[in-house]
């Protein structure tokens, strides 16, 4: 039977690298996707995707395992985007409305987007941040809704919304062709 | 959560570019996660360059401080071993009060009329002035013994340096000289002698065996 995340994690902290390297393995593609998905950059994902990872391994002296790992894992990860957009200027407002955050798909991307996967690329690429944050995060960490919420710094409510919003425009996009 | 999920649009996602973390960023974490294990409270990021000279800096103020200050007590405190000879010239005087020619250096290193509650800069204003005057009184006692010691002993040219006579031993010459009755020779000596110790407290014997006043055996 494998080890739970928080194990490996409590083990890590406690100076075991070899849990390190299991939980890495893990949990480094889908946070990889998340990162890269959010950000629409690959070099800057990437940086990003790094920095994650390192503030993980900072951060292990005040990991504790009551805590679900990969809640908590997601909890930086969405910490550090935010630090990101805010160094950037830019800011996640307009949360549940239909408002464009960041900049509008690349109309060469729009007239590509004749099959059905490349509209839900760009679909996925137009959502407003944190509608997008709360998607990926749904598709890639397997939260549940409250640990989106707790990761994100929302209630559930508002994770719902955020979700529910960002589900129906892809759909639109979906069916659209 | 299940009610959330959409197969249709999970399977969509699914199928996007599939992204995978490039090897080398694996190893750079990995790496970043061995070394941070295998020192466990340094930090990732180790204090640049840069910053590095504020320790040298912050240990260079903090040296000189303790010197400046160390200095400047030094320099304050009063000197430890002029305490007990201060203490027993303030007893000789307490003595010497009771002699009949007036002594200044004494009355002028008197205390300053007390406060209710004297400072320790007072103390220290006090302390210096005694001192002072101490070295004045020890300087014109010596000059007087040597003065004198030339005069009965007429050794002129008896460097100032030479002992002087013992107070003691001088009126005991002077008693001789009025007992042979030398009396010119002894008043001239207990002159001398007086202008050599003017606070000298001569005993009640002595006093009449040098001035003659003793009545004859």
């Amino acid at each position: 039977m494998e080890a739970p995340d928080e194990e490996l994690m409590a083990a890590y902290r406690d100076g075991d690298a070899a849990a390190f390297e299991t939980l890495y393995a893990r949990h480094r593609a889908r946070l990889y996707r998340f990162v890269l998905r959010s950000v629409k950059s690959r070099p800057l994902g990437e940086e990003l995707f790094q920095e994650i990872w390192l503030r993980v391994i900072e951060a292990r002296g005040r990991y504790s395992p009551q805590a679900r790992f990969t809640t908590w894992l997601y909890t930086i990860a969405h910490n550090h985007l935010v630090d990101h957009w805010r160094k950037r200027g830019l800011t996640l407002v307009a949360l549940e409305g239909d408002e464009i955050a960041g900049a509008s798909p690349d109309p060469a991307d729009q007239a590509q987007a004749r099959q059905s996967l490349e509209r839900f690329a760009a679909a996925l690429q137009a959502l407003p941040a944190l509608q997008r944050e709360a998607f990926l995060l749904h598709e890639e960490s397997e939260l549940s809704l409250a640990e989106i919420a707790a990761a994100t710094g929302t209630n559930e409510e508002a994770a719902k919304s955020r979700l529910r919003y960002a589900m129906a425009k892809l759909k639109a996009a979906m069916n659209d062709g | 959560m299940a009610d959330e999920r959409d197969p249709k649009l999970s399977q969509h996602y699914r199928s996007l570019e599939p992204l995978e973390p490039p090897a080398a960023l694996d190893q750079k974490i990995l790496a970043a996660a061995r070394e941070a294990a295998e020192s466990p409270h340094a930090p990732l990021v180790a204090p640049g360059g840069r910053h590095r000279w504020y320790y040298g800096l912050a240990a260079a103020a903090v040296l000189v401080f303790a010197v400046a200050l160390t200095l400047h007590l030094e320099r304050d405190r009063p000197d430890p071993e002029a305490g007990p000879p201060l203490r027993m010239d303030r007893e000789l005087r307490g003595q010497i009060k009771q002699a009949p020619k007036a002594d200044a250096a004494p009355r002028e290193a008197a205390p300053a009329p007390r406060t209710p509650a004297p400072t320790p800069r007072a103390d220290e204003q006090r302390i210096r002035a005694e001192q002072a005057a101490t070295e004045r009184a020890m300087r014109s006692e010596a000059q007087a013994e040597a003065a004198a010691s030339r005069l009965a002993g007429g050794s002129a040219a008896a460097p100032l340096a030479a002992a002087p006579e013992n107070p003691d031993r001088w009126l005991e010459r002077i008693a001789e000289l009025r007992s042979r009755g030398r009396h010119a020779d002894a008043d001239r000596e207990l002159a001398a002698f007086r202008k050599a110790y003017p606070n000298y407290a001569l005993p009640e014997v002595m006093r009449e065996r040098v001035e003659g006043t003793v009545a004859p055996r």
